[in-house]
């Protein structure tokens, strides 16, 4: 087989000397015919001429040589692509409009896969990652866990179970990086094996050794680190960076532009040794460190996981009860992400991808529409090559070719925009990460990107070509017996079938505009919600470890116009919800314990009462409401002075609440709403306030006013910050960034929805466009004779316009319960969308009437202006 | 009598004569009519397209040579593998025409 696929090669790659070698073979046998029989007396020409006889049709040897060697597919195919060629080129607008249909959501499926495959399926560069393995725990209540406690990730590393090769741990770590400003670092504490098990060796300088505990607070960089602490700096090595306060020294530079196995790229690596000298409060039961490794060769994931589970009593014995273990185990570590999180993109991606197939299908929908006209008005060519005796299989062999050029091209374009637009879709898409400080991963496209737009390609190729193939060559081959091709391409039903296709590309193009409109105003939501409060000189900051002293460390700053306490950073995530019983009914609310300076700081007035004083905290028990609260609990009453029982809290570390939680609460105040949690959810949420003061444990974070909010001014607060408590996680944010990291995800998902809407929207338009101009070239002739027997111009340019509006009107009845059903799932699972939203299942399907009805009156009231006498000459 | 060759057998036929000697087209076609005393007549147009068979499945190697007459010629040469083919085809035949011989030599049996 291959030795024949070399000749073939070879005679494909020289096929001028082939085919002169097979004349010179036939002619040296005719010849060698005429020297034999010329040798019995005959004339030379007469001796050819009855050679030629002997040998037969020449051509016939040719082609039968050819076919010998497996040319003859070949042959039919470069005839076919020569053909197609022929025919595109011929309708440039119709071949680009093709091709352009496609490769839209072509592009948009490739980005996808490349995202997945970037973040799921990519490993880093290690030596032998295909025995690469994460180590894992499953609670009792079957939440899997990635992490372990710092003893257990000791213990496993000391002694490996059998089966796996080594053992290494890796922990994040929360540290902001100090240089001129304050920014977020993303680094890794690692055990000392980490490099020499993994095998990423040292671009620059070393990395750290098993067995060189010497020298305390060093780092390695990763290439990104480097850039961005270094700018690349040649004589980085040896230089310092502030790590939470503390100096470490840079060793080198990980080579392979290894970025750590983390979906983020990790800037450093230090030793868990010095992470532990340099912050050693952590609690011993907190779950902090991930455990990988390498599997021996021959021993299978789940055998090492048996071994592992041996451990599971040990390992309780030091545990939380609700961390408690019930299996340990062994996963095959595959990309940047734990299985878990792989499953979570998986669910992540699944909506775009069905909205993307559903592009697909669109696109496909349109172009067998756009390709069953262009090959019914072939139909005399296809009926002529029939009469001449080509099979039903060669012509659609033929069609299909014309359609695997279009599919091919497409993928080209799609390939084309995505190599160009592909990092910076990324980098937008992921914009929000880069305000964080961090980076993602970098994605590219490789061999799998171009199979799969092939592949994807030639699927839809084989969905929009070969119907319409299929029922023109079957049509021709009808118009042999019965003589009629219009007849046959009727009873084919191509016309029903052409507006079932634009009554279903109509439909899925209102689902997504609809969905697409529904997207918009969630994300609308996030940013036309007022917060109630200005957040433009507000600065959160954590203050778990000693509230009062760096509460009184900041006062001294002259930045500091203000501080409160609050148990919840604002817009950083919502507070914890509580059942309330008033008068033996039960409700949820928000508890946000607060000290008495929150409603200065906000600038908050109460609506009824008073605002909380720093004697409530002491005294007990008045609480706030907000103005929702207050309606939902009381909705016909004078909330004042009415009470309320919290329920206990389920964070036990807050037990010692309890007792007062229990106890019953008046109400002294109420204030007007503000958004501080997930602005999705707007400001309509019941709130209610409870008095505490610093020290309290509640209030774990301190809300801070300043004169200035300039990096150089959070660098100073940052200063302070880790002075006075070293051991915490000291990062000031801007309630401003906060906002914006919230609003960010949502105009990233309307963009996207948006675009893929307008997309789908876009490409149903053009075809309606090609499907009525085809509709007119077809009956011009009978809209001739209309117009010559008086009828008038508006009233040809509405009917033509009917069958469209019917089309638009059916397709829009189709699309919205399917829109109306998905958004209702989505409402269920997520409790996102909270309302039909009368914008988004109204005035997008007008949207989409108007601007499709649009397409299908541009081409239909050329209609009118058709010249009776010249319509009459058109040919049928 | 002259006839043309069975079907399937040209292959067979055009191995052998070439297993003989290197040879053109041409001659194996006149080797065939001698060889077999002009009984078997081929149709000169069918013996191309099964040379070049050959050629594709890796059976004869060919080159460019110069015919007796002096004119630029196409010699076929049997492969090892050619050679192997040949035996075994060679045999599968052999079994055949026996079987068929038996076949055509067998007379009535004596009914008891």
């Amino acid at each position: 087989m291959i030795s024949w696929l070399k000749q073939l090669a070879r005679i494909m790659g020289n096929r001028r000397r082939f085919e002169g070698e097979v004349d010179e073979e036939l002619d040296f046998h005719l010849q060698s015919r005429a020297d034999q029989l010329q040798s019995a007396s005959i004339s030379r020409a007469e001796a050819l001429r009855r050679a030629r006889i002997e040998l037969g049709m020449v051509e016939s040897h040719r082609d039968q040589i050819r076919r010998s060697r497996g040319l003859a597919p070949l042959d039919w195919l470069m005839a076919d692509l020569r053909l197609a060629w022929r025919a595109l080129r011929k309708t440039p607008m119709f071949s680009l409009t093709a091709v352009a249909v496609l490769a839209f959501p072509l592009a948009t499926g490739l980005l996808l896969h490349a995202l997945y495959t970037a973040y799921a399926v990519h490993s880093p560069s290690f030596d032998r990652v295909e025995h690469w393995v994460h180590l894992y725990g499953d609670s009792v209540n079957d939440r899997r866990q990635a992490q372990f406690t710092a003893r257990e990730a000791e213990l496993l590393l000391a002694a490996p179970p059998p089966g796996i090769e080594g053992l290494y741990s890796s922990r994040a770590i929360r540290q902001p990086l100090v240089t001129d400003r304050v920014q977020r670092g993303v680094g890794v504490a690692v055990s000392p094996n980490y490099f020499s098990l993994t095998g990423v060796p040292a671009a620059r300088g070393r990395v750290f050794d098993p067995n060189d505990e010497g020298e305390a607070n060093l780092i390695v960089l990763s290439d990104r680190g480097w850039a961005r602490l270094f700018n690349r700096a040649e004589d980085a090595i040896g230089e310092s960076v502030s790590i939470g306060g503390r100096e470490f020294k840079v060793i080198g530079i990980a080579g392979r532009q290894f970025r750590g196995t983390n979906e983020v790229s990790a800037h450093y690596w230090m030793r868990e040794s010095d992470h532990r000298r340099g912050w050693p409060n952590d609690k011993p039961t907190q779950l902090t460190h991930e455990v990988s490794g390498f599997i021996h060769p021959d021993v299978s994931v789940a055998a090492a996981g048996l071994a592992l589970n041996a451990r599971v009593a040990s390992f309780n014995r030091e545990r939380d009860p609700q961390h408690e273990l019930h299996a340990v185990g062994v996963e095959p570590a595959l990309g940047y992400l734990r299985a878990d999180d792989r499953l979570v993109l998986k669910i992540a991606l699944t909506p775009v991808t069905l909205m993307v197939v559903l592009m697909l299908v669109i696109a496909a929908a349109n172009l067998t529409n756009l390709v069953l006209a262009r090959f019914s008005a072939r139909r005399h060519d296809t009926a002529l090559r029939a009469a001449l005796g080509a099979s039903r299989l060669r012509m659609f062999a033929q069609l299909m070719t014309e359609c695997g050029m279009i599919g091919l091209a497409a993928a080209a374009l799609a390939l084309g925009l995505l190599a160009t637009l592909m990092q910076p879709m990324h980098n937008w898409l992921f914009s929000f990460m880069a305000e964080l400080g961090l980076d993602p991963i970098s994605i590219g496209l490789g061999w799998p990107s171009i199979i799969v737009a092939v592949v994807l390609a030639m699927l839809a190729t084989l969905l929009f070509g070969a119907l319409p193939a299929w029922l023109v060559t079957g049509a021709s081959a009808a118009h042999q017996r019965t003589g009629s091709a219009d007849a046959a391409l009727k009873r084919a039903g191509s016309s029903r079938l052409r507006a079932i296709l634009m009554v279903t590309q109509l439909a899925a193009s209102v689902f997504l505009v609809v969905v697409a409109a529904m997207i918009s105003g969630v994300a609308g939501k996030t940013e036309t919600t007022p917060l109630g409060y200005d957040p433009q000189m507000l600065v959160s900051i954590d203050a778990s470890d000693y509230p009062v002293a760096l509460s009184t460390a900041l006062l001294r700053s002259p930045l500091i116009r203000e501080i409160a306490g609050t148990s919840t950073a604002p817009l950083m995530g919502e507070s914890e919800r509580r059942s309330v019983v008033v008068d033996g009914r039960s409700a949820t609310v928000l508890v946000r314990y607060v000290d008495q300076r929150w409603f200065e700081l906000l600038g908050q007035q109460p609506l009824r009462g008073r605002l909380l004083e720093a004697s409530d905290a002491l005294d007990g028990p008045a609480a706030l409401l907000s103005h929702t609260a207050a309606r939902m609990l009381w909705p016909d009453r004078d909330p004042l002075g009415q009470s309320l029982r919290l329920s206990a809290p389920k964070d036990d570390e807050r037990a010692e609440l309890a007792a007062q939680d229990s106890q019953a609460f008046d109400v002294v105040g109420v204030i007007p709403d503000i958004a501080s949690g997930f602005m999705i959810r707007g400001q309509e949420q019941p709130v209610l306030y409870l008095p505490a003061q610093l020290g309290d444990p509640p209030l774990s974070i301190l809300m801070l006013q300043l004169t200035d909010t300039s990096a150089q001014s959070l660098a100073q607060i940052y200063e302070i910050c880790i002075q006075t408590q070293p051991q915490a996680y000291c990062r000031p944010l801007r309630l401003n960034e906060a906002l914006r990291i919230q609003q960010l995800p949502f105009q990233i998902a309307r963009n996207v929805a948006a675009g893929l809407g307008w997309i789908a929207l876009s490409i149903t338009c053009l075809g309606l466009y090609g499907l009525v101009s085809y509709t007119i070239v077809q009956r011009r002739r009978e809209i001739g004779v209309r117009l010559a027997l008086g009828a008038q111009p508006a009233r040809v340019v509405r009917e033509v316009m009917r069958a469209s509006l019917m089309q638009i009107g059916l397709g829009i009845a189709l699309g919205i319960p399917m829109a109306f059903a998905l958004t209702r799932l989505i409402a269920i699972v997520t409790s996102v969308f909270d309302l039909v939203d009368a914008r988004a299942f109204i005035a997008a399907p007008l949207l989409l009437a108007f601007v499709a009805a649009f397409a299908a009156w541009l081409p239909a009231r050329q209609s009118a202006q058709i010249a009776p006498s010249e319509a009459l000459r058109h040919e049928r | 009598m002259s006839q043309t060759v069975l079907p399937g057998t040209l292959e067979l036929l055009a191995l052998k004569t070439i297993s003989l000697g290197a040879e053109h087209g041409f001659g194996v076609l006149q080797r065939i009519q001698m060889r077999s005393g002009g009984v078997l007549q081929i149709e000169q147009g069918a013996l191309y397209p099964a040379l070049h068979r050959l050629e594709a499945r890796g059976l004869v190697s060919t080159r460019w040579g110069v015919s007796e007459n002096r004119r630029k010629a196409k010699y076929y040469e049997l492969t090892e593998n050619g050679r192997e083919r040949l035996a075994k085809d060679q045999d599968q035949w052999r079994s055949l025409v026996s079987a068929m011989e038996s076949l055509l030599n067998a007379s009535a049996e004596p009914q008891t």
